[in-house]
Formats: structure tokens, C-alpha cells, sequence
């Protein structure tokens, strides 16, 4: 199962799994900012960063023994998401274009350059999602909580995140038990036509779990906040390892500037 | 000079109780629990089974009067009963809500302010005695039905409760897992209180029976004693258990034998 991949890659013995989680969150937050900030603008330049930052990703994901098949295919599966934005980018539209649709008063026409802006957009999501999910499968999903409570991330939204990653796969498997209820009851009724009340269930009882599970904190003598924020050891070899990552991460994105790429 | 007598572990008086939207759950219960006694209570869907467990464990204030180990029900007493009754819900999902066994075994030491190191022995103890020490690390959404629920029962006695308070707790068990609970219950010797539709568990598991219908009791007595009174039983929309329909069954065949 999904979730069962994820956290099985994340327990693995792999060597970037034993990694001090701070230093892959912080890592992790350094590289998207690499692939926003690094790219942004047309040109070699922004093509050779990306490169590099993907050679990254993959040599980290090679260190953690990540499943490299299964890594991708959920990369992909997320990036539609990307393609509709990536889309606007093919099209202008606005007053003072020679060719193109007349949309009253302005016209629709191919944005120039948008191509290039639009494949740029999706490689930058596609080396988002990777370099994401690369932490997800390399990290214990506590783990990556008590690396956030340590950078100040406000507890509510630990403690609700907590809660979802704890409960979400509860009600997902609710919600297939009613939607096979429903098939078997109904022959093929299609999902937009089932959805609703469906959805609309799933509410109620969340609402009656959620009831559930504050008396059961409350039994057990919940005096505030979950225990978020474990104890966290950082070594000598995480401090080496943020040195060599920090200057690696530097380098793919300097490097294309001082090799005379085009800009 | 004689020794001052320990409270009754659970002593309850004319309780009552209704739901916000006026429906009754509770009505006028009398009963007592002596220290270290074994009860099942028994009774169709409906019957006030869960309300009763609740107001054990401390959920609600009492109408009427309701004492546990000595303290009243009131909403000044129920943290404090909260503290020394180990309640375990009928959903084990609905009591493991953090995302490792071993985290979530430790909430109630922690929350109880315990320092590390005596968080961690009660950890383990409780994970030993219940024989699941191996999941402790294991994220709670991969647990089986049985594991999670001994995990929750884990939860539970991780708090050192005088009482233990269970709401159902073969539900959803195999065989197997069914028979380590029972084992368990066995072995267990504080004052015990179950709640089930499993008939066969009470009479394994306990040495006083009560039996509710619409919020009342309509009997008290030894579990066979009770389980055994067909008539009763389908009074009150409930039925013998295998067992002793095997045992009646068999006897009534020998009667029969030439």
C-alpha cells in the first residue's frame, strides 16, 4: 500500500535515513529555494541549474537507497497539478496582439517565449515534488515534525498535522468502505454522482471520531499539547555533512554563472 | 483500634442520566463495587452499556450519586478519577492517536508530568506485559486489529490505573488475539469492569455480572447464574452463550438416552 511504501523507505537502513532530520528538512528548504529562486529567468543559465540540482537530488536519493522506479512514478503522478499552471504560460491574452482569437475588445495568441517559460515551470515542479518526496521517503513523518518544532513552526499546525497523517489513511479507508457499500447496492454509480454524500458522511463521522478521540486525550490526562519535539541528538558527522551539502548546493547554483553559461 | 475500611471502588446511587437532546440513559442505577472485585456488564444495543463505562472513567458528572476508589463524581473529582481509571475505548483507533506505539504508550506518563527515565520504564513494562515489546516503534496505522488493540490496552496501563474500564474489548479480535485479552483479563488484579456483547468473555473473565436494559439494572448475580436464565436473557434482548447452550443441550440429550 501507498503509505506503507512511504514509511517503509523512510525506515530503511539507508544512510541518508540515519541523517540528523533538521539537516534534511533544512536542506530540503534550501534546494526548493535553489529550484524557485535559481531558474526564474529564461536561458542556459537557468537550464544548467536545474540540471545540476536534479544531479543533486539524484545522488542523495542514490545515498538513501530511495526506490528509484516508485520515486519517479509518484513524482509524476503529482504533476498535473503543475501542467494547467505551466499551460497559462503557452498563451497571452490582452489588447495589441497582431495575431491570435478575438476575444471582444482583446485577443488570445501564443505568448512569445511562453514554450520555454512553460517546460522551465514544469521541470522546476517536477524537481519540487522530487526533492519533497525525497525527504518524505528518506524521513519519518514525526521525525520531520520535531525538526519543524525546533525551527518555531507554530504547535497548532504540528499538532493538526500530527493528527492528519495519524488519521487520514483511517478515513480514506472509510471512505472505500462506503464507496464499495455503495457499488454493491447500486451497480456502477459514477464517482461525481456519489461523491457528495459520500464526502458528506465522511464529514459525520470525522466529526464523531474527532469527539472520540478528545475524550479519550482527555482520559489519559491531556494537559495541553501533544508530545511534539523529541529529543533530537545532532552529530559531529551532521555538521560535516551540512558543510559538504551546503557547498555542493552552492556550487550547482553558481556554477552555471561562472562557466559562462548564457543568460 | 480496627483499621479504617477502604472505600468501595465504585459506588453508585439512584445515577441517572440524559443525553443533551433529553433521551434517558441512565436510569436510577444502584450498585457497588467492592476493591479488586471482577464485573461484566451485559445488556442488548442501546441498554446504557457505554453511558455506565463512562461515567466510571470519569467523562461525565454523576446525577445522582457516583463515587469511584472514595471521590465524588463531580466535575471538582473527575480529573482525579480520570488519573487512577484506565478506560479503554471500543475503537481502538479512537485511543491511538499518536504516531508510534512506543509515543503513544507514553502519552499518560508524560502527561502525568513522570520524569524521562520513569516515562520510558512504564513504557516498556506495559509493552512487556502485553507481550507486543517488538512494536513499540511501529507507526500505529500498521498494527493489526489485535495489536491495536493490545497497544491500547498498553496505553492504558502505562497510567498504573486502579481500574480498569473496558468498553467492548473483543470487538474486531481473531481467535488468537481474543485469547490473549482473555488471558490477560485473568491475570489482571485490580478492580476490572467490561462491557460486551460477548458473553463468553464475561463468563470467562469475571466473577459479577449486571445486566441492563433501557439505562436500568434487571439483574445482578454470578455470570452463569444469570447467563443461564433463558428466559431473562430473551427478556431483554439478549441470548445464552454457546457454551452453556452446548452444556444444556448435552445434558438434556443424556436425560433423554435410554
Amino acid at each position: 500500500m501507498h503509505r506503507e511504501w512511504i514509511d517503509r523507505s523512510a525506515h530503511a537502513p539507508g544512510r541518508l535515513q540515519a541523517w540528523d532530520p533538521r539537516l534534511k528538512v533544512g536542506l530540503t528548504v534550501a534546494t526548493l529555494l535553489a529550484i524557485s529562486f535559481g531558474a526564474s529567468s529564461p536561458g542556459a543559465e537557468s537550464w544548467l541549474r536545474l540540471a545540476a540540482l536534479a544531479i543533486a537530488l539524484a545522488l542523495a536519493a542514490r545515498h538513501g537507497r530511495v526506490p528509484w522506479g516508485r520515486w519517479l512514478g509518484r513524482s509524476l503522478a503529482l504533476l498535473p497539478f503543475a501542467l494547467a499552471i505551466a499551460a497559462a504560460k503557452l498563451v497571452a491574452i490582452g489588447p495589441g496582439h497582431a495575431t491570435g482569437i478575438p476575444l471582444g475588445g482583446w485577443t488570445i495568441a501564443a505568448a512569445p517565449g511562453g514554450g520555454e517559460e512553460a517546460l522551465r515551470l514544469l521541470a522546476r515542479a517536477w524537481l519540487s515534488i522530487l526533492a519533497t518526496l525525497l525527504l518524505a521517503l528518506t524521513t519519518p513523518f514525526p521525525a520531520i515534525l520535531d525538526a519543524l518544532s525546533r525551527a518555531r513552526i507554530p504547535r497548532g499546525f504540528l499538532e493538526a498535522c500530527s493528527l492528519v497523517h495519524r488519521y487520514l489513511w483511517v478515513l480514506i479507508e472509510e471512505g472505500r468502505r462506503l464507496l464499495l457499500a455503495r457499488r454493491l447496492r447500486s451497480g456502477r454509480v459514477p464517482p461525481w454522482r456519489s461523491g457528495g454524500r459520500i464526502l458528506a458522511t465522511l464529514f459525520a463521522r470525522s466529526l464523531a471520531r474527532a469527539h472520540r478521540i478528545e475524550v479519550a486525550m482527555r482520559l489519559r490526562g491531556r494537559r495541553g499539547a501533544l508530545p511534539i519535539g523529541r529529543r533530537l541528538a545532532w552529530s559531529g558527522r551532521d555538521s560535516l555533512r551540512l558543510i559538504l551539502c551546503t557547498a555542493l548546493l552552492a556550487a550547482a547554483v553558481l556554477a552555471p554563472r561562472f562557466g559562462g553559461g548564457a543568460g | 483500634m480496627s483499621a479504617p475500611l477502604a472505600p468501595l471502588a465504585i459506588e453508585a446511587r439512584s445515577l441517572h442520566f440524559h443525553y443533551p437532546d433529553g433521551t434517558p440513559g441512565l436510569a436510577s442505577v444502584d450498585l457497588q463495587v467492592a476493591p479488586k472485585e471482577r464485573w461484566g456488564i451485559a445488556g442488548a444495543n442501546g441498554s446504557g452499556k457505554s453511558t455506565l463505562l463512562h461515567h466510571f472513567a470519569g467523562v461525565y458528572a454523576a446525577e445522582g450519586h457516583l463515587s469511584i476508589l472514595g471521590i465524588e463524581a463531580t466535575k471538582r473529582g473527575l480529573a482525579e478519577i480520570r488519573r487512577r481509571v484506565g478506560f479503554l475505548f471500543q475503537d481502538p483507533e479512537d485511543q491511538l492517536f499518536l504516531p508510534t506505539v512506543a509515543e503513544d504508550v507514553a502519552f499518560g506518563p508524560r502527561q502525568l508530568g513522570l520524569s524521562e527515565p520513569e516515562v520510558e520504564k512504564r513504557v516498556a513494562s506495559a509493552l512487556a506485559r502485553l507481550g507486543i515489546a517488538g512494536l513499540a516503534e511501529r507507526p500505529c496505522h500498521h498494527l493489526s486489529g489485535g495489536e491495536k488493540q493490545s497497544a491500547a490496552i498498553a496505553g492504558v496501563l502505562a497510567l498504573e490505573p486502579e481500574i480498569l474500564v473496558l468498553d467492548e474489548p473483543s470487538n474486531d479480535l481473531d481467535a488468537g488475539a481474543r485469547r490473549r485479552l482473555i488471558d490477560f483479563l485473568r491475570g489482571w488484579e485490580g478492580t476490572l469492569v467490561i462491557a460486551s456483547h460477548d458473553l463468553e468473555l464475561l463468563l470467562e473473565s469475571v466473577d459479577r455480572l449486571l445486566l441492563l436494559d433501557r439505562g436500568a439494572v434487571v439483574a445482578v448475580g454470578p455470570p452463569a447464574e444469570i447467563l443461564r436464565d433463558r428466559a431473562l436473557l430473551s427478556r431483554h434482548g439478549l441470548e445464552e452463550p454457546p457454551s452453556l447452550r452446548a452444556l444444556r443441550l448435552a445434558r438434556e440429550a443424556e436425560k433423554k438416552a435410554p
